[in-house]
């Protein structure tokens, strides 16, 4: 017998689809009460924040001068350190009498355990997850705005990377056998079985309900801690994690045989890590890009001579590879750090100077951040 | 800035105006009603959440959709190593293959086994009516993705039809519903 193969399958969603749906009355109430909980746990678990803010390691020989010890906190206008319109910061070792604290944008502290070195933070709603070391042994716990620590994890060389909702930290830490990676949920609950990686093994970030992280010659990995689900790339495409996409995929860096050259793309790691979607372009360095956390925005350094960069912008259509919009040169060179303060902004250092670049207005400003020699780490956590 | 009250009013009359065929939309995708309504009071809490950024009440709809299709592979695969398909057939359809019903219900059963992206194209394409690049644009894939998910979703669907006795040809015209 033949069909319209077409034909049959409309005429059997139109038959599956005419029973009439469930009973809808107080769905909307539902919704609205539902949504509710969400918020209050965003908020408790320090969940989405409004505030673009950056955390600052290395800031405390300049920020340092005049500040008072933490029982003696100065507030607003009063503050010994400037508050940037938008951004906080993290003072590491404001002096030899006080620990290192964290100062939101409205000027309120969170003092952290004295005589820790600040190596890590991440602000968010009501607080923030910080990393503090002290002879090797690092501690992560959520500092609340207002009230006592919640104590998550202890480890030597502890990194981490906290999900976009706030909700969950991957944590890695080195032991005898390598890097261990857990996940933990804000009350420090362990979520699903960690895993054992190989001494080199680096995380990378969250993509999604994945955590992404680089182990050796395993090249890219994917696991989902929740349901205990993994993923692994293949070595010869030499992946590395970029970012989520808006939609299901992870934005990575691949070796493209067919391009004879490194290549941007989407791709699903549940599926092989498959190339969904790509953009190709000869001068891509292999180090040191970023896409913006809307995946709207590709950011390149390309070398212009022995220690000279440029920064590459291009702005990157829903179907990648056939826009492959300007590339303009940003100010500054031999760019040290760089950091997304919103999805169109790019705030990165250069040559002692913190500039806030607008990709879209292609228009830069410095901000009043003092840079360190050093170049120590940056992180960033904001909301569109 | 939208009241918060406004805002609610708006959404309950868009809840009022558009659940009934977003639940039947859900149901093509998750093959029941207990989860399409799981499904639905998802999309919506996560539309209702994003209602000051969304903004234009016009496009409160797509992202809906879109949110309702893409929550829907993502809870897949949350699921998906812990599904175990079986090789063995649905109950095989009565002697008579030229009944619609038994057709029809055999169609569902191995649409029901696709995967939910393929299947979500197909719900797209030819329950939605959408065009190749209205349905990549709301699933946030290239056009040429649906092409190739759609293609491969009708070839798994005519195969395992004739596996069961019936052939099925596939048609050129490309996503356009018969009239009535």
């Amino acid at each position: 017998m033949t069909r319209e193969l077409e034909r049959v399958l409309r005429a059997t969603f139109e038959d599956r689809s005419r029973p009439v749906p469930p009973q809808t009355d107080g769905l909307a109430d539902t919704v609205i009460g539902r949504a509710r909980g969400v918020r209050r746990r965003r908020v408790m678990a320090g969940g989405a924040s409004a505030l673009a803010v950056v955390v600052l390691a290395g800031l405390a020989l300049v920020f340092g001068r005049g500040v008072s010890p933490s029982e003696d906190i100065p507030t607003g206008d009063n503050l010994p350190i400037p508050v940037i319109a938008g951004l906080d910061v993290a003072v590491p070792n404001p002096s030899d009498k006080s620990g290192p604290y964290l100062q939101a944008g409205d000027g309120t502290r969170v003092s952290l355990p004295p005589g820790e070195e600040l190596t890590d933070a991440v602000r968010v709603d009501g607080g923030f997850f910080a990393i503090t070391t002290r002879e090797e042994n690092s501690h992560l716990a959520f500092y609340p705005l207002s009230g006592p620590s919640q104590p998550i994890a202890d480890g030597r060389k502890l990194a981490m990377a906290v999900d976009a909702n706030y909700e969950l930290v991957a944590v890695t830490r080195v032991d005898g056998r390598g890097v261990r990676l857990d996940v933990y949920g804000f009350d420090g609950s362990i979520v699903g079985e960690g895993r054992q990686l190989g001494p080199d093994a680096v995380l990378g970030g969250w993509s999604n309900s994945l955590v992404m992280y680089e182990d050796g010659d395993q090249f890219l990995q994917a696991w989902n801690p929740t349901e205990g689900i993994h993923f692994a790339s293949r070595p010869e495409k030499a992946m590395r994690f970029m970012g989520p996409t808006t939609d299901w995929s992870t934005y990575v860096t691949y070796q493209d045989p067919a391009e004879g050259g490194p290549c941007l793309g989407s791709v699903e790691p549940f599926d092989d890590f498959r190339v969904l979607k790509r953009f190709c372009y000869r001068e891509l360095p292999s180090e040191a890009i970023t896409v913006s956390p809307n995946g709207e925005w590709f950011v390149a350094r390309g070398y212009l001579a022995p220690d000279q960069y440029r920064f590459s912008s291009t702005h990157l259509s829903q179907d990648l590879g056939s826009d492959t919009g300007s590339m303009q040169p940003l100010p500054g060179f031999e760019v040290k750090a760089w950091m997304w303060l919103s999805d169109q902004e790019l705030v990165y250092e250069s040559e002692g100077t913190w500039y806030r670049f607008n990709l879209y207005t292609m228009a830069a400003d410095t901000l009043p951040i003092p840079a360190d020699s050093s170049a120590t780490p940056v992180t960033i956590a904001f909301k569109a | 800035m939208e009241s918060k009250t406004k805002i609610e009013a708006d959404f309950r009359d868009f809840v009022t105006a558009r659940s009934a065929a977003l639940h039947r939309s859900a149901y093509l995708l998750t093959g029941n009603w207990a989860t399409a309504e799981d499904l639905v009071q998802t999309a919506l809490t996560k539309t209702y959440l994003a209602w000051r950024r969304i903004g234009d009440i016009g496009s409160v709809e797509a992202y809906a959709r879109r949110v309702l299709y893409t929550t829907n592979v993502s809870w897949w695969r949350r699921m998906w190593r812990n599904e175990h398909p079986t090789e063995q057939m649905p109950e095989t359809p009565g002697t008579d293959h030229t009944d619609a019903h038994v057709e029809r219900d055999l169609m569902w059963r191995f649409v029901c086994k696709l995967p939910p992206k393929q299947r979500a194209v197909l719900v797209l394409r030819f329950y939605e009516d959408m065009s190749e690049s209205e349905t990549a644009s709301l699933l946030g894939i290239a056009a040429g993705t649906v092409k190739s998910q759609c293609s491969r979703a009708l070839a798994n669907l005519r195969n395992q039809l004739a596996v069961a006795g019936i052939e099925m040809q596939a048609t050129d015209r490309r996503g356009r519903r018969p009239a009535a």
